[in-house]
C-alpha cells in the first residue's frame, strides 16, 4: 500500500498533468490562431494606410519608389508590397512581380518559391488595391515560437508548484510521522501513554491510544495480581498438607500407615507441581509491558539447576552442566527461567534410572544454543510438537507420571520471544536432546569458574 | 537455636513447631507481626522465618521496617506467592533466605541452621549426618567413630557442607562462605579441600554436580 504522501502526490499529479495537457492544447490552438489573426489584422492596417499613401501620390512617383534590397543572408523577405490596379502594377517590393494581375488578387501568393499569405485594401473609387503579403513559413514559426515559450513557461511554473506542494504535503504529514516513529520505535512491551506536542486531528487518536494502554495496563496489573492471589490460595493448603505428612515421625509407624502417609505427601507434591505450572502459564500470558534488561543465559541456568539438583540427587538422577562462556540475551529472565525449569524438569521425570541429565550452553550461530539432554525413551519429532499443545500427551507415557502443560507452556513461551525450539536423540545419552536457540546479545570472553 | 515463626497458616506452622523442637530447635509462633518491634527480635532469636502473605501488616513491610531501624537478625522468608516475583522483592528488601510453599521441611531446617551459623549468633552445637558427628565448637569430629583430622578451613567448610546438606553450593558460595568478599582464593582451592575432606570421611558424602559445584546429600544411605 502506497503512503499517504505518495498517495495525495500522486493524484495531485495526475490532476495537474491533465489540466496542463489541455491547457497546452488550448494554447497551441488558441494562441497560435490568435497570433495570426493579429498579424493579418496588422497586415490589412498597413494596407490601408499604405493605399492612403498611395491615392496621394502620383503614380510616376509610386514607380520610382526602389525595391526592397535583397537581405544579406539570403533569406527571403517576411513581408511584400504591391499596389496595383486592374491594368498596370504600380508599384512591386519585389522584383518580377506577376504579368498576370489577377493573381495578385489571390489569398495566396507564391514568389520566388515561397507561399505568401496576402491582405488587400481597395479603394473603391479609383480601384487601386493594395495587397501586402505575409511569409506564410514565418507566420507559422512565428506562431509556433510564442506557443512553445508559453507552454515552457506554463510547465515549469507548474513543476515548481508540485514542487511545493510536495513539500507541503510532506510539511502537513510530519505530524503524523512523528507519531509513527514514536509508536514504532519504543519498545514493544512498553505500555507508556504517548507523549508528544501534536495537532487536534491526531491528538484524539493518541489520546484514544494512551487511554487504551492505560486500561491494557491496568489489566495486566489487575492479572498479576491474581496470579499472585491464586498461587497462594492454591499453594497455601498444599504446604499445610505436606507440611503435616513431614512433622509426622516416620520411626516406629506401621506400613499400613507409612505408605498411605507418603502417598498423600507425593499426591500433595504432584499437585503443587501441577499449580506451579499453571501459575507459570498464567504469569507469562500476563508478561506484556515487562522492559526486558539484558541478562546472563548461564546464570539462570545455574540458579534454576541449583534448585532442581536436590530433588534429582534424592530420585537418583545425575546432573551435568557446561556453561564455558558468558552469554547475554535482551529476553525476560522470569520467562527464560520457567522455559529453562519446565524442560529440565522434564529431563528429570523421564529419564531412565539411575538418570542422566545434561545441560549445555555455548555459543552457536548468532545465537546462544542451549540443549537439554536425558537418558530417558526419548519423543519424536511429531510427539514433541503434539506434547507442546495444551495438554497433550506422548502415548507411551504412563498417565500417572507426567502432566501436559510443560512443553506447552516451553512452546507458547519460545513462540513469543523468537526461541527457535528443537528435538532430537541425543546421541551420547540416547533419550530427548531439546536443543533452544536464543537470541543473543552480546558474548564476552571471559571464562566461568 | 531459637527461631521466631510468624506464619497465620495454622496447619503449616503446627506442622514447623512439631518437627523442629524433635530436632531440638526451639520455637515461638506468631500469627501476625502487629506490635512487633526491633527490640522482640535481637537478641533473643537466632533466626527469624517469616511469612509474606499475612494478616494485618504485610511481611514485606515489616521486613522493610526492621531493616530500616536497623535489625540484623537473619530472616528466612516464606510465601506462597508467585515465586519469581515475589523472591526479588523479598531478597532486596533484606530478606537472607527465601523458600516457596509447599517447602521441604529437612530444608527448611537446613536453612534455618545454615543462617544462623553464618550469623555467627549460635554458640558451638553438635552436628549429625550419616556416620559424621561434627563438634563445631572444638572444631573437631568423627566418621564412624574415626577422628577426623582437618585443618581449620577445610574443617568449616565440611561443617558448611553438613549445615546445607540437601543444597547445592557452588564454588562462588564456598569462597564467600570461607574467605568473604574480599577473599583471595586460588582457583583450585576448593578442590584441593573437597579432596582432603573425601580423604578423611570418605568419597560418597559430597558428590560432585558438574558445571554447578557440590552437594552433600541428605539421603541417609
Amino acid at each position: 500500500m502506497r503512503s499517504i504522501q505518495n498517495a495525495v502526490f500522486r493524484r495531485i499529479l495526475a490532476a495537474t498533468l491533465s489540466c496542463s495537457v489541455i491547457l497546452c492544447a488550448s494554447i497551441f490552438l488558441l494562441v497560435a490562431q490568435e497570433f495570426r489573426g493579429e498579424l493579418r489584422s496588422q497586415s490589412a492596417n498597413a494596407a490601408e494606410l499604405i493605399l492612403t499613401i498611395a491615392q496621394t501620390t502620383p503614380v510616376h512617383e509610386l514607380q520610382t519608389i526602389e525595391q526592397l534590397p535583397q537581405s544579406q543572408n539570403g533569406a527571403e523577405h517576411e513581408y511584400v508590397l504591391a499596389v496595383y490596379t486592374p491594368s498596370e502594377v504600380l508599384y512591386a517590393s519585389w522584383p518580377n512581380p506577376p504579368s498576370d494581375i489577377s493573381l495578385l488578387d489571390a489569398p495566396l501568393l507564391t514568389i520566388d518559391g515561397e507561399i505568401y499569405q496576402m491582405e488587400h485594401h481597395l479603394d473603391p473609387t479609383t480601384y487601386t488595391r493594395v495587397v501586402v503579403g505575409m511569409l506564410e513559413r514565418e507566420t507559422i514559426l512565428a506562431s509556433l515560437e510564442i506557443v512553445a515559450f508559453t507552454v515552457l513557461a506554463f510547465l515549469l511554473v507548474m513543476a515548481a508548484m508540485l514542487w511545493l506542494i510536495r513539500g507541503a504535503i510532506a510539511g502537513g504529514l510530519v505530524h503524523i510521522h512523528r507519531l509513527a516513529d514514536e509508536v514504532t520505535k519504543r519498545h514493544h512491551g512498553s505500555l507508556q501513554p504517548i507523549d508528544l506536542e501534536l495537532p487536534p486531528e491526531l491528538r484524539s487518536i493518541a489520546n484514544a491510544t494512551s487511554n487504551f494502554m492505560v486500561r491494557l495496563r491496568e489489566a495486566i496489573q489487575r492479572e498479576r495480581e491474581f496470579v499472585s492471589n491464586a498461587a497462594h490460595e492454591l499453594r497455601t493448603p498444599l504446604a499445610g498438607i505436606i507440611a503435616q505428612t513431614e512433622a509426622i515421625p516416620k520411626a516406629g509407624l506401621p506400613d499400613e500407615v507409612a505408605d498411605p502417609l507418603e502417598k498423600i505427601r507425593q499426591s500433595a507434591k504432584r499437585s503443587a507441581r501441577q499449580v506451579n505450572q499453571l501459575l507459570d502459564h498464567a504469569f507469562s500470558q500476563s508478561q506484556v509491558g515487562i522492559q526486558s534488561t539484558p541478562v546472563e543465559i548461564c546464570k539462570i541456568l545455574t540458579e534454576t539447576l541449583v534448585d532442581l539438583t536436590p530433588a534429582a540427587d534424592h530420585a537418583d538422577v545425575e546432573i551435568e552442566f557446561h556453561c564455558p562462556q558468558t552469554l547475554q540475551s535482551n529476553l525476560p529472565a522470569p520467562l527464560l527461567q520457567i522455559v529453562f525449569q519446565n524442560l529440565i524438569v522434564n529431563a528429570l521425570k523421564f529419564s531412565n534410572r539411575p538418570g542422566r541429565v545434561r545441560v549445555t550452553c555455548e555459543l552457536g550461530l548468532n545465537k546462544v544454543e542451549v540443549t537439554i539432554e536425558d537418558n530417558g525413551p526419548g519423543l519424536s519429532a511429531d510427539e514433541f510438537h503434539k506434547a507442546q499443545s495444551r495438554f497433550g500427551r506422548s502415548n507411551d507415557q504412563p498417565l500417572a507420571s507426567g502432566h501436559g502443560l510443560g512443553l506447552a507452556i516451553v512452546g507458547e513461551l519460545c513462540a513469543d520471544m523468537g526461541i527457535q525450539i528443537d528435538q532430537r536423540s541425543s546421541s551420547d545419552l540416547g533419550g530427548l536432546s531439546a536443543k533452544l536457540l536464543v537470541p543473543i546479545l552480546k558474548s564476552s570472553s571471559s571464562k566461568t569458574s | 537455636m531459637r527461631v521466631l515463626l510468624i506464619e497465620d497458616d495454622d496447619t503449616i506452622a503446627d506442622a514447623v513447631v512439631v518437627r523442629f523442637r524433635r530436632e531440638g530447635v526451639h520455637v515461638d509462633h506468631l500469627t501476625n507481626c502487629e506490635g512487633l518491634v526491633v527490640a522482640d527480635l535481637e537478641p533473643d532469636f537466632n533466626v527469624v522465618v517469616l511469612d509474606l502473605g499475612l494478616p494485618g501488616k504485610d511481611g514485606l513491610d515489616f521486613l522493610r521496617e526492621i531493616r530500616h531501624l536497623g535489625a540484623v537478625v537473619p530472616v528466612l522468608v516464606f510465601t506462597a506467592r508467585y515465586a519469581v516475583t515475589a523472591r526479588v522483592g523479598a531478597l532486596n528488601l533484606g530478606a537472607d533466605d527465601y523458600l516457596t510453599k509447599p517447602f521441604d521441611m529437612d530444608e527448611l531446617l537446613a536453612r534455618c541452621r545454615a543462617l544462623a551459623r553464618r550469623h555467627g549468633n549460635v554458640t558451638s552445637a553438635i552436628l549429625h549426618h550419616r556416620d559424621l558427628v561434627l563438634d563445631t565448637g572444638a572444631c573437631a569430629g568423627q566418621a564412624a567413630g574415626k577422628t577426623i583430622r582437618l585443618k581449620p578451613k577445610v574443617f568449616q567448610l565440611l561443617q558448611y557442607f553438613v549445615e546445607n546438606r540437601g543444597r547445592v553450593l557452588t564454588k562462588p558460595m564456598i569462597e564467600q562462605q570461607l574467605y568473604g568478599w574480599e577473599g583471595d582464593v586460588e582457583s583450585n582451592t576448593i578442590e584441593v579441600f573437597i579432596s582432603q575432606i573425601r580423604r578423611e570421611i570418605g568419597a560418597d558424602y559430597i558428590k560432585t554436580i558438574r558445571g554447578l559445584g557440590y552437594l552433600m546429600s541428605v539421603n541417609e544411605t
